[in-house]
Formats: structure tokens, C-alpha cells, sequence
């Protein structure tokens, strides 16, 4: 059956958005899929966090996983490394990647229509709605993994990237910082999954977008892409945010992250609202633009991302893979020294300080055979240092394996005094030496100190 | 009222009410009167068209779990909250089971009662019949009658009666000997024979006459009715399709 009525009131004005916004955040609350994706990011990130901070084996291979028995804050930057590559974009897809394609579903679009009587505010209050509920899961994912984190490990200082001590009320607000700064690549997402959801329709494609943007992005990440590529895709400021926890912070790629962020919002949602606007209501059979999503939806995208590079290319100082030898022995000495410190606090040795190490790296990748520089396992550096009273300088051997993303994990190879596996005493119990391995993060924008 | 086309998926949505299955009723409503800003008062709106159509008692349930009826019946009621001057509606007893098509004639009579015009297209012709004061007739996209529903009996001339009695051989006779009156062998195709009754066929005064006639020869009187709606034989005269050919008529509009 279907009813068409004409009211006695005669009103042609639109309805409020406000009143559209509550209707669509009731028809998202109300919806199964909403409501478990909310009690999982509300309860999932507490009972993780608590449950490995417990066990003896940590993630190591995440970052921050390492630190897991010693501060709370650890847990909360596990989880968030975690969220940032899988769960964030696709919490996006199933919020904002279904939000409009859930009318052509359920065939209300016309009901609707008639109701709000504005494409224009349909599509506000829908976007609303939809980044309302990511915000809330998003906050969710942070709270749920702090308050679990701070629970089982405690309210300590967090050893940052380069190792040196941020303690509590520093690392509190970093955390929240580095929270906040996974925001805009969400919002990116989001966007891109209103796209998808206003231009496939029906179709279960359109719920996909942002997953599979995701997929390809991570693929992408893998490769050894040039800096300015690399800081031009939208999914690098879900890492960008490890450059906080070094001191100085490396806020170069965290801006950057921002406003490439900034624009891909930006522009997926503008061109979803002009897809949803030229749409043709009258046709119930419609299932999603077809080639217009290429002309419309992808090939502007495209077009995004290469301008993009090109503007960061030529704006940034650094090229190549921006993971060249000098930054490393700089970011590994660096490291070393801060480390060194701790460990001699947790082996009670008289106390020195980062000065009087003077702390220095020598580096070099695969041999005399290949150029040092770019990501790879094979670069192995010698770190020296000094104590003051003692005229030789200590030394020690590290395997380095530096990920494109200018991540690195330092591995210990000798001597086993210094950087060997041994059990410290430390406040929160038990921990292997500090020194022996351990993770870093090169700034793979900062420009290369000639050496 | 128009429709896109008879044929192909877009029926399918078309007969949804604009519902959303994860609501309950009273969400829908209550969402759809917020959109149409009734303001603070739709509470009370709300509940009076939930009544009317009798679904007060399943108000909080979510709307997934509603039959076809149901949802008809919701369908109706969001149309309500407008309190509309015009009320156009396609095939309102689809899918309704009897006491669900009496919820919705009687809120379709009170509404016109109280002054909206209704619109229905319906090719059910008891509908029309119970409802409808005009009809308009739509044969292969013409329309070949417009009118009040008394004077499209009148177009269908004289119809077949079908007359049950005590004594079905007796009634026969009397019925063969009655001026004006013919005795119809057959009932016509589609329907299930039915050797006790008797069908004739002439103009009103004859019937009365084969009734006066039937008492006189002692022979009890238990029904006598058109063996086809009234409604149903003008349809089929005007639109010139026999009986057979009921099922693939086009359609017709009430007024």
C-alpha cells in the first residue's frame, strides 16, 4: 500500500536538522550492528589491555607492546596501533559506509524525502549522525584501553621512542594527544565511506570502500615509497602520532598527516554530497551510479592523492625513503643514552646523565656492498660511549630492522653485559634489560645532517 | 493515482510503507511526526492513530516482526499524523486479513466522514463497493466509466441470479414458467458448479415475481443473490473482458 497525503498545515519548509540528526542517530542506535560495535569498543580495549598486562609474553612486535608491564599508558598506545591499522577503518565502513546505502535497503528513501522535504539536511544530519557514533566508539577505543591499562599496570612513567622518561601527567596528555590525532585519518575514512555508501547504493561494495581504501593503503605502506608519497597517503597519520613519544616531538609528519586528512575529509564528503544531491529519488530501482562512481567518486580521489604528493614533494626537504644512515646513528645514540640511563637506575650503578655519555652510533647497511640508506633488516650499527672516570669508551653492537614507515627495533647483540638478555629489577616487577631491545622512530621528514 | 509501471521489482518497495524494521511502531511515528514538526503535541497525535488502526496494543514492538497487514495498517496511520485534506491510497486491504481491511474501512470512512477526500485504487470491487461513493473505471489505460458507484450497477444490465431453495426441481419449473425469466444452464466458467442451485436471469420485477411464484408452490425461499458483485459485472461489461479473463484486467480507480 502506499499513501500520499497532502496536510492541512501547508508547510513546504524543510524540517530542523536537529530533528533530522536525532531521527538518524535513532536509526543507527537502534541498530544491532551499532550497539555491539559500541559495547565491544567500550568493553573489548579494557579486557585486552588488562589480559596481556598480566601475561608473562607481551606484543613486542607492536609498538609500545614492550612496555606493557611497566606503565599503564603502554596498553592504550598498543591498543591505538592496533585500532589504526584494522579496527578504525573498518568501525568507519560499518558506521558511515552503510549510513545512506541502509535507505536504498529498506526502500525509505521516498518516505524520507518527503518527510525532511532537503536533500541538503538529510544528507547533514546522516554525516552527523554517522560521525557522532564513530566519535563515540573512537572514544570508546581510548578510555576503554586507558582505564584498563591504568587498572592492571598502573599510573607510571612511559618510556617514549627514544627512550627517554615521560612521566604520568606527560604521558597522560601525550596519549590523549595521540588519540585525537588518529581523528582526522578516521574522519578521512569516514568520509570515504560516505562516499562509497551514497554512490554504490545497495550494493555491499559501497560498505567496503573504506576497508578496502585501508587494504590498499597497508599494501602501499609496505613498499619503499619515496617520503613524499609516503606522507601523501591518508592512512600515514594513523602512524604519525609514534613521532610524539620522542623528545623533540617529530611534528612534522603529524601536521602533515592532519592536513592530508583535513583534505581527503574534505573532499570525499564533498563529493558525496554532490552525488547525493544530483540523485534521481523518483527511480526505486536505483542500485548506486555505476560508472559515475569512477567519474565522480574515484578518479577525483585519485586526483587528491596525486596533488598531494606533488605539493608535499615539493614542499618537503627530505626524498628518497627519508631513512638515511645519518638519522639512524642519530636517533640510536639518542636512544642508547636514554636507555643507558635507565638501565643503570634499575642496576642501582651511580647515576649519569646523557651528557656525560656522550653517546655516539656508528651504522651501516648490508656491508660495504650496498648504499646505507632505506628501510631494511640489515643495518647494524656500533654505539659507543663514555663513563665519566673511565678513559675508554664502552661499545656495543646493535642489528637494526628498520620498517619503511621509519620504524625501527634494535636488537642486541653484544656484549651481553650491556645489551644481552638479562632480567632488571624494576618498580613494576621483573623486566628484560632495557638495552636489549628496543624500539625507535626515525623522522623521515627531519633533513639529513651531512656526516 | 499513477503508477510507474505493472510489471517488474518495482512493486516490491512500492508496497512498503516507508517502515524502518529496527523501530518500533511508535518510533516511526513519533520520528516521522518530529520530521514533520507537529511539535510538543505529537505524543497525543501519535497515540489516536495508533488506535485508530488498532495497534495500540503492539505499539513498542519493533516494526521487523510485523506482518504485511501490520505494516499496512502503520503505513495508514503515519498518512494519519498529517490530518490530510487528501488522502490517496493504493490497494489498502492488501494484504489484510478481515478484521485488519474492517480497521481500515472504518478509518478510511471516518476520514471522509470528517471531510478529507479519499483516493483509492483498488482492483478488489468489495472494496470499492463498501467504500467508494464514485468510481472510476481504467480499462487498458482509458477510462471507460466515471460516475456514482449506484449508476454503474445500472450499466451492467440484467445480471444472472443464482436461487437456493428446498426443492431445487420444483423451483426450476416454476422458474421456466415465469414471464421474463431464463433458466441459465450454465453458471459460467471459473466457477465451481453446484447442482442444488438454480441460476436465472432477467429484470428485477421477474425475480419478484419468481419469488411470489416459488412461496405459492410451497417451496422455501433460502437464498437468492447475483451470482457475480453487481460492481465486479459492470467492471467486466465496460472493459469488455469475459469473465475468464477476470485476473489480467487492468485497473480500476475508486473515488
Amino acid at each position: 500500500m502506499t499513501t500520499t497525503t497532502a496536510s492541512s498545515q501547508a508547510e513546504a519548509r524543510p524540517a530542523p536538522i536537529s530533528r533530522g540528526y536525532r531521527f538518524e542517530l535513532v536509526k543507527l542506535l537502534s541498530q544491532w550492528r551499532i550497539r555491539l560495535l559500541l559495547a565491544v569498543c567500550w568493553i573489548a580495549p579494557a579486557a585486552f589491555v588488562a589480559a596481556v598486562s598480566v601475561q608473562s609474553a607481551l606484543p613486542a612486535d607492536t609498538v609500545f607492546g614492550r612496555w606493557m608491564h611497566a606503565t599503564g599508558w603502554a596498553g592504550s598506545l598498543v591498543v591505538l596501533s592496533f585500532s589504526s591499522t584494522w579496527a578504525l577503518p573498518l568501525l568507519t565502513a560499518l558506521v558511515a559506509g552503510d549510513v545512506f546505502a541502509v535507505e536504498d535497503r529498506l526502500g525509505t528513501w521516498r518516505h524520507l524525502l518527503v518527510a525532511v522535504r532537503s536533500p541538503r539536511r538529510i544528507f547533514v544530519a546522516k554525516a552527523l549522525a554517522s560521525l557522532t557514533v564513530i566519535l563515540v566508539l573512537l572514544a570508546g577505543l581510548a578510555a576503554s584501553s586507558i582505564a584498563g591499562g591504568l587498572a592492571v599496570a598502573g599510573n607510571r612513567p612511559l618510556a617514549g621512542l627514544d627512550g627517554h622518561a615521560i612521566v604520568p601527567a606527560d604521558a597522560a596528555a601525550t596519549v590523549l594527544l595521540a588519540w585525537l590525532c588518529v581523528l582526522a585519518p578516521t574522519l578521512a575514512f569516514a568520509a570515504v565511506g560516505l562516499l562509497g555508501s551514497v554512490a554504490l547504493g545497495r550494493s555491499p561494495m559501497g560498505l567496503l570502500m573504506p576497508a578496502l581504501l585501508a587494504f590498499v593503503l597497508q599494501l602501499a605502506q609496505l613498499l619503499p615509497l619515496p617520503v613524499a608519497v609516503r606522507m601523501a597517503l591518508p592512512s600515514h597519520a594513523f602512524l604519525a602520532w609514534r613521532g610524539l613519544f620522542t623528545d623533540p616531538a617529530q611534528a612534522g609528519p603529524v601536521l602533515i598527516g592532519l592536513a592530508v586528512t583535513a583534505v581527503w575529509a574534505v573532499a570525499a564528503t564533498a563529493l558525496a554530497y554532490r552525488l547525493f544531491v544530483r540523485r534521481d529519488f523518483t527511480d526505486v530501482a536505483y542500485d548506486g551510479s555505476g560508472r559515475r562512481v569512477l567519474t565522480a567518486g574515484v578518479l577525483p580521489l585519485a586526483g587528491v592523492a596525486v596533488l598531494t604528493v606533488v605539493v608535499l614533494g615539493a614542499a618537503t626537504p627530505a626524498d628518497g625513503s627519508g631513512v638515511v644512515r645519518t638519522k639512524v646513528q642519530d636517533s640510536l645514540a639518542t636512544s642508547f643514552a636514554h636507555l643507558y640511563r635507565l638501565q643503570t637506575a634499575e642496576l642501582h650503578r651511580p647515576a649519569v646523565t646523557e651528557a656525560q655519555l656522550r653517546a655516539a652510533a656508528s651504522c651501516d647497511k648490508g656491508g660495504g656492498r650496498v648504499a646505507d640508506k632505506g628501510p631494511g633488516n640489515d643495518w647494524r650499527c656500533v654505539v659507543t660511549w663514555r663513563l665519566p672516570g673511565v678513559t675508554s669508551a664502552g661499545s656495543a653492537i646493535y642489528q637494526l630492522d628498520i620498517t619503511p614507515d621509519g620504524r625501527y627495533v634494535a636488537d642486541g647483540d653484544g656484549p651481553k653485559e650491556v645489551n644481552g638478555y638479562f632480567q632488571v629489577r624494576t618498580p613494576s616487577g621483573d623486566a628484560p634489560n632495557p638495552l636489549w631491545q628496543f624500539d625507535g622512530n626515525i623522522d623521515l621528514l627531519a633533513s639529513a645532517r651531512k656526516g | 493515482m499513477s503508477r510507474a509501471s505493472s510489471t517488474g521489482p518495482a512493486c516490491t518497495p512500492r508496497s512498503r510503507p516507508g517502515l524502518y524494521p529496527s523501530l518500533t511502531a511508535r518510533q516511526n511515528l513519533s520520528a516521522l511526526a518530529s520530521l514533520r514538526g507537529h511539535g510538543s503535541r505529537h505524543a497525543a497525535v501519535i497515540e489516536d492513530a495508533l488506535d485508530q488502526v488498532g495497534l495500540t496494543d503492539v505499539a513498542g514492538d519493533r516494526v521487523r516482526g510485523f506482518s504485511l497487514g501490520m505494516r499496512q495498517r502503520l503505513g495508514l496511520a503515519a498518512a494519519l499524523l498529517t490530518r490530510p485534506r487528501l488522502l490517496a491510497i493504493d490497494e489498502p486491504a492488501n494484504g489484510l486479513d478481515p478484521a485488519g481491511t474492517r480497521h481500515v474501512h472504518r478509518v478510511l470512512t471516518d476520514l471522509a466522514a470528517e471531510g478529507t477526500a479519499v483516493v483509492m485504487s483498488s482492483h478488489r470491487m468489495d472494496d470499492l463497493a463498501a467504500l467508494c461513493s464514485e468510481v472510476t473505471i481504467l480499462a487498458t489505460g482509458r477510462v471507460v466509466f466515471s460516475g456514482p458507484v449506484s449508476k454503474l450497477a445500472a450499466e451492467s444490465g440484467e445480471l444472472d441470479y443464482r436461487v437456493l431453495t428446498s426443492a431445487p426441481e420444483t423451483a426450476r419449473e416454476v422458474a421456466a414458467e415465469t414471464p421474463g425469466l431464463r433458466v441459465v444452464r450454465d453458471r459460467g466458467p471459473g466457477l465451481r458448479p453446484d447442482p442444488d442451485a438454480l441460476v436465472v436471469r432477467g429484470p428485477v420485477p421477474a425475480l419478484d415475481e419468481l419469488v411470489v411464484r416459488l412461496v405459492g408452490a410451497g417451496v422455501a425461499l433460502r437464498e437468492l443473490a447475483p451470482v457475480v458483485p453487481p460492481l465486479e459485472a459492470a467492471f467486466l461489461a465496460l472493459t469488455g473482458t469475459g469473465p475468464a479473463e477476470t485476473g489480467k484486467t487492468g485497473e480500476e480507480d475508486g473515488r
